[in-house]
């Protein structure tokens, strides 16, 4: 605070003391009212030993889990190439006698004990060959159960395990002669009982087939070789991973809990706050926004994160009760682990608590704010869901999906296995989140024309306004932008789903996209153009420029797409890094030929065709509705590079989610050739030196695959456009470098010089 | 005598979808260290707009106010520092007690622990809440709690304090506390602006008057020059013929 007036006063004790002395009175506010203390102390209180009800209950049982103390029986299949009768007496003498021997181990250790003469594995004699055994259940094998099939076709023992009919799978080649077993198949799956059912009956096997050798030594001299079981493994569906989906689930129970401690605070401190009167005498207080509401931050954090203490005890205590704990791959649960889970649970309190004050300092009311709560909720439930599935790894997108990243870094935490990178930017990328919704948050609470609004009417919206305006206000623009979101993605999907039955006829297929984006980039904008009753030219900037603007474009549309591929070639790179050599190449493999085919398909086009679809009618159309309507107004309210910058981000974002495969690599480039297209539609106050730019490198870029084939055959042509040489990068660098230099030169045409 | 407060042809619109309302209209007016500023009009006359302009809540779309030769919309945060604002709508934290809600806004206002503890003492003696400093809010009758408010508006001690119908809503005797705590400030030398529908106690309390309709400021001057212009005794008679739109906007109400 500067304090260079008349009658001014030095402050109390600045900085973070005094924000957490106003942290302190709104953690007082909060923590008196009953309505926190419920969610606080009710809800671990009820969640946890219902939801360990639900785990014993339903998912453990229909897994066929039974209590320590009692063995488990395995039901086992297995096929061999004797009889029935053969193969069942076979076993049972098998067991018959593993149950001697252990017995005379046992024995014999006891003896060995005493006598402290340590010796070789024990011997046993045999005196049996097969068939001599009598008819019957013998004592090792019989709380399993055995059911023996012929060796046919239809008895695929695979199947009858990934079905889970039984656990183990058994094909055995038995050499009726030495009493012994020459070939070993087993199939098991992933299942733990099927797993403890498999290490049981290859241990007993391979005994079997020691003891056997070693009788064979000694009757015959040599060790006739014992051939290795040949094991296959069915990995079966994700819910069969009882400790995975624990894993997986704990985390998400933990923060859906931490969600609902931190909802109340946050729309008490904010939009209740406006609710009481009290946020206007606030705002008449000499106290910067961004103070009071770092101050509520803290306190909803605090409120959040003592939800979490809570539930994390109440988790531990229930798990631990129930020895749920027991179920988690890597060992179970210790305090360095529930001290991990505890830390990014106050990291997803505080990302979480600046989203919720967000919203709510958007809202007039508490119950604005509620409404706006609960799609925010119910929309964070989706990331949070997939996140479960174990399938997912933290690399990629998902590291930086909000909400995801975390849940998955937590049950990656519980199971024991952290990749650092990867948890890194998890960690580092929340973060940013968290400041970002801060700041949005701060800039809009108590912004006078949220103190002050009016509750709009849904009439209200409806209405067109009386006079004419030159610019589409900005939450109109937002409004739109919204709407073409799920537009956007819709028509993808419709286009994706006909691609199929016009595969023979591409050119109408083309045709077809250019028709879904009109209806969606250029007819949504005119409408809501129209509604408010705006001038089109000056809201969309469809007015004249001068010339040199269109030669700076020129230049630059033709010059962009080596950098564009090098560029996109450097994204593999670092998705490389991030999520593994492998995991990029395959990726990138896919969409090289993902790419591949579409050039195939229309090369079949023809050119006219190919220039309209994919570079006139998709250029004026972004053009029209990101640097004509929406750059155009967020630069009212907004400095020009912040609009040019949040149009450039909003511009990759739909590029990312237009493409087929949603591809991260797109975004980069996408937003720098949005910067380019904002900062020139700025400069020249018109979008069409923005049109051509655009036309041109789309243009380029599509004839370039269109023509590839004669392209290539060129002797200075790369072979694949994909891999553009170095030097065709620096070049190209160069002459945009040019073009560029052509646009921050010339003079900028403001509104008044066009009219 | 000095003109702490200076408002320069304030203007604000609202658009509407409908329509466009201007809430004010090129309002100018002083008021000096010592004097009472009566604002009157009839509702949706624009005084709430005008008073939070004045304060730098509201941005205006031309014109200025300034205290202290400071510009509420240049640097709103120094003009803050000088004024105390008590509007009816204003709530109180209803979990804090008395105490807690008055030391929190001293800290806001940056006073020292010491210094707000004895204003907080001497502010509730003045206005008779002392038994009920540790009391929380939300146990408070309207009165109570509208003096807990008019306490904390003055707080930090501000030599400007804007009232915006501080007698909303309370009883004869609590209107009374309020008036006479006017009256106080007035002796104490404070720039004082009061916005009120109760005109026969604005008309004892007040130096001065403007008079608002329709976001215009039509009549303006001491209660005197207001008879003389008019011809009419009392300041309810003044306001009939307003809102029958007897009078055109005056150029300016300042002398």
């Amino acid at each position: 605070m500067s304090e260079n007036g008349k009658n001014s006063r030095p402050p109390r004790r600045g900085g973070l003391a005094r924000i957490w002395r106003l942290a302190t009175k709104e953690l007082r506010e909060t923590l008196r009212d009953r309505r926190t203390i419920v969610t606080l102390v009710m809800m671990p209180l009820l969640v946890y030993p219902i939801l360990s009800l639900v785990f014993q209950n339903f998912l453990i049982s229909s897994l066929g889990t039974l209590p320590d103390g009692e063995e488990p029986a395995y039901n086992i299949v297995f096929t061999t190439n004797l009889t029935e009768a053969e193969s069942k007496s076979f076993l049972l003498g098998l067991s018959e006698q593993l149950s001697n021997y252990e017995k005379s181990v046992a024995a014999k250790s006891k003896v060995e004990d005493e006598e402290t003469d340590a010796e070789e594995a024990p011997e046993v004699e045999l005196d049996y060959t097969v068939g001599d055994w009598a008819i019957g259940l013998g004592p090792d094998l019989k709380n399993n159960n055995w059911l023996f099939l012929e060796r046919t076709k239809e008895n695929d023992l695979a199947q009858i395990v990934a079905q889970g009919d039984a656990h183990v799978g058994l094909d055995l080649e038995i050499d009726k002669r030495n009493v012994r077993i020459t070939g070993f198949k087993m199939f098991e799956s992933n299942d733990p009982i099927s797993e403890e059912a498999a290490a049981y009956v290859r241990g007993r096997f391979e005994q079997w087939n020691d003891i056997v050798a070693k009788n064979m030594f000694k009757s015959a001299g040599s060790a006739l070789p014992v051939s290795e079981p040949e094991i296959s493994k069915i990995v079966l569906g994700e819910s069969a991973d009882a400790g995975n989906t624990i894993a997986s689930l704990i985390p998400l129970a933990l923060v859906l809990m931490t969600i609902t401690g931190a909802v109340y605070p946050a729309i008490d401190l904010t939009a209740g706050e406006r609710e009481r009167g009290t946020l206007e005498t606030l705002m008449a207080a000499p106290v910067p926004r961004m103070g009071i509401l770092f101050a509520k931050f803290i306190a909803v954090v605090t409120v959040a994160v003592m939800t979490a203490i809570l539930n994390l005890i109440g988790m531990t205590i229930v798990m631990w009760v129930f020895q749920l704990d027991k179920m988690l791959p890597g060992g179970g649960l210790n305090m360095v682990i529930i001290f991990k889970v505890f830390l990014l649970l106050v990291l997803f309190a505080a990302f979480f608590a600046a989203c919720l004050l967000m919203v709510t300092s958007f809202a007039r009311s508490f119950k604005e704010a509620q409404a706006y709560l609960v799609p925010i909720i119910l929309l964070s439930l989706g990331p949070g869901l997939l996140a479960t599935s174990p399938s997912v790894q933290l690399a990629g997108l998902t590291a930086v999906t909000p909400m995801m990243n975390l849940l998955v870094l937590a049950r990656d935490v519980m199971q024991g296995q952290v990749q650092a990178g990867a948890a890194t930017i998890a960690v580092v990328s929340t973060l940013v989140y968290a400041f970002v919704a801060l700041s949005i948050a701060a800039r809009m609470f108590g912004a006078d024309t949220i103190l002050y609004a009016q509750q709009a009417s849904l009439s209200s919206l409806m209405k067109r306004p009386r006079k004419v305006s030159a610019l589409v206000p900005i939450v109109s623009a937002l409004l739109c932008l919204v709407l073409l979101l799920p537009v956007n993605m819709v028509s993808i999907g419709v286009l994706g789903r006909l691609g199929k039955s016009f595969a023979d006829n591409f050119a109408l297929f083309c045709l077809m996209m250019g028709a879904f984006t009109i209806a969606s980039f250029f007819a949504i904008p005119a409408f809501i153009a129209w509604m408010n009753r705006v001038n089109f030219g000056s809201a969309f900037g469809l007015g004249r420029t001068s010339i040199i603007y269109f030669i700076g474009a020129m230049i630059l549309g033709l010059s962009l797409w080596p950098i564009v591929m090098v560029m996109v070639e450097g994204t593999y790179a670092i998705y490389g890094m991030i999520a593994g050599e492998a995991a990029a190449s395959t990726r990138h493999d896919m969409l090289v030929k993902l790419s591949g085919e579409q050039v195939d398909r229309f090369r079949q086009v023809s050119p006219p065709i190919i220039a309209l679809c994919f570079a006139l009618i998709p250029a004026f159309c972004e053009e029209w509705f990101f640097r004509g309507m929406l750059l155009r107004s967020l630069a009212k309210e907004w400095k020009a590079w912040n609009a040019i910058l949040a149009t450039a981000i909003l511009f990759g974002v739909f590029h990312i989610l237009s493409n087929s495969a949603v591809s991260l690599d797109r975004f980069l480039p996408t937003m720098l050739i949005g910067i380019l297209l904002g900062y020139i539609a700025w400069k020249s106050n018109s979008i069409w030196p923005g049109f051509l730019l655009h036309a041109l490198h789309n243009g380029t870029v599509a004839f370039l695959g269109y023509y590839q084939e004669s392209l290539s055959k060129l002797s200075w042509f790369p072979e694949e456009a994909e891999k553009v040489p170095t030097s065709w990068g620096i070049v190209a660098c160069v002459v945009a470098c040019v073009g560029v230099a052509i646009i921050v030169k010339a003079p900028r045409k403001s509104a008044e010089d066009l009219a | 005598m000095s003109i702490i407060i200076n408002v320069h042809e304030l203007t604000r619109r609202f658009e509407l979808p409908d329509r466009d309302v201007v809430a004010a209209d090129q309002i100018s007016f002083h008021v000096d260290a010592g004097e009472v500023f009566g604002l009157l009009g009839p509702n949706g006359a624009g005084k709430t707009t005008c008073m939070r302009m004045i304060l730098g809540l509201l941005k205006s779309n031309s014109g200025h106010a300034e205290i202290h030769g400071f510009r509420s919309d240049e640097e709103p945060e120094e003009v803050k520092r000088r004024v105390g604002f008590v509007s009816s709508s204003a709530g109180v934290y209803q979990w804090l007690t008395a105490h807690e809600m008055l030391s929190f806004f001293g800290d806001v206002y940056g006073m020292s622990i010491e210094a707000c503890e004895a204003r907080i003492k001497e502010l509730s003696k003045i206005l008779g809440f002392e038994e009920l400093l540790h009391r929380r809010c939300a146990g408070l009758s309207t009165g109570e709690k509208q003096r807990v408010n008019l306490a904390r508006a003055m707080i930090h001690d501000p030599s400007v304090m804007i009232f915006d119908e501080p007698t909303l809503g309370l009883d004869v005797i609590g209107s009374q506390v309020i008036f006479r705590h006017i009256d106080l400030l007035r002796r104490q030398g404070k720039a004082v602006i009061l916005c009120t529908h109760r005109l026969e106690q604005a008309q004892r309390v007040c130096d001065r008057f403007g008079l608002l309709h329709q976001g215009k400021l039509v009549l303006g001057g001491t209660l005197a020059e207001l008879q003389q212009q008019t011809g009419r005794q009392d300041l309810v008679e003044i306001f009939v013929d307003i809102i029958d739109g007897k009078y055109s906007p005056a150029i300016s109400a300042s002398k």
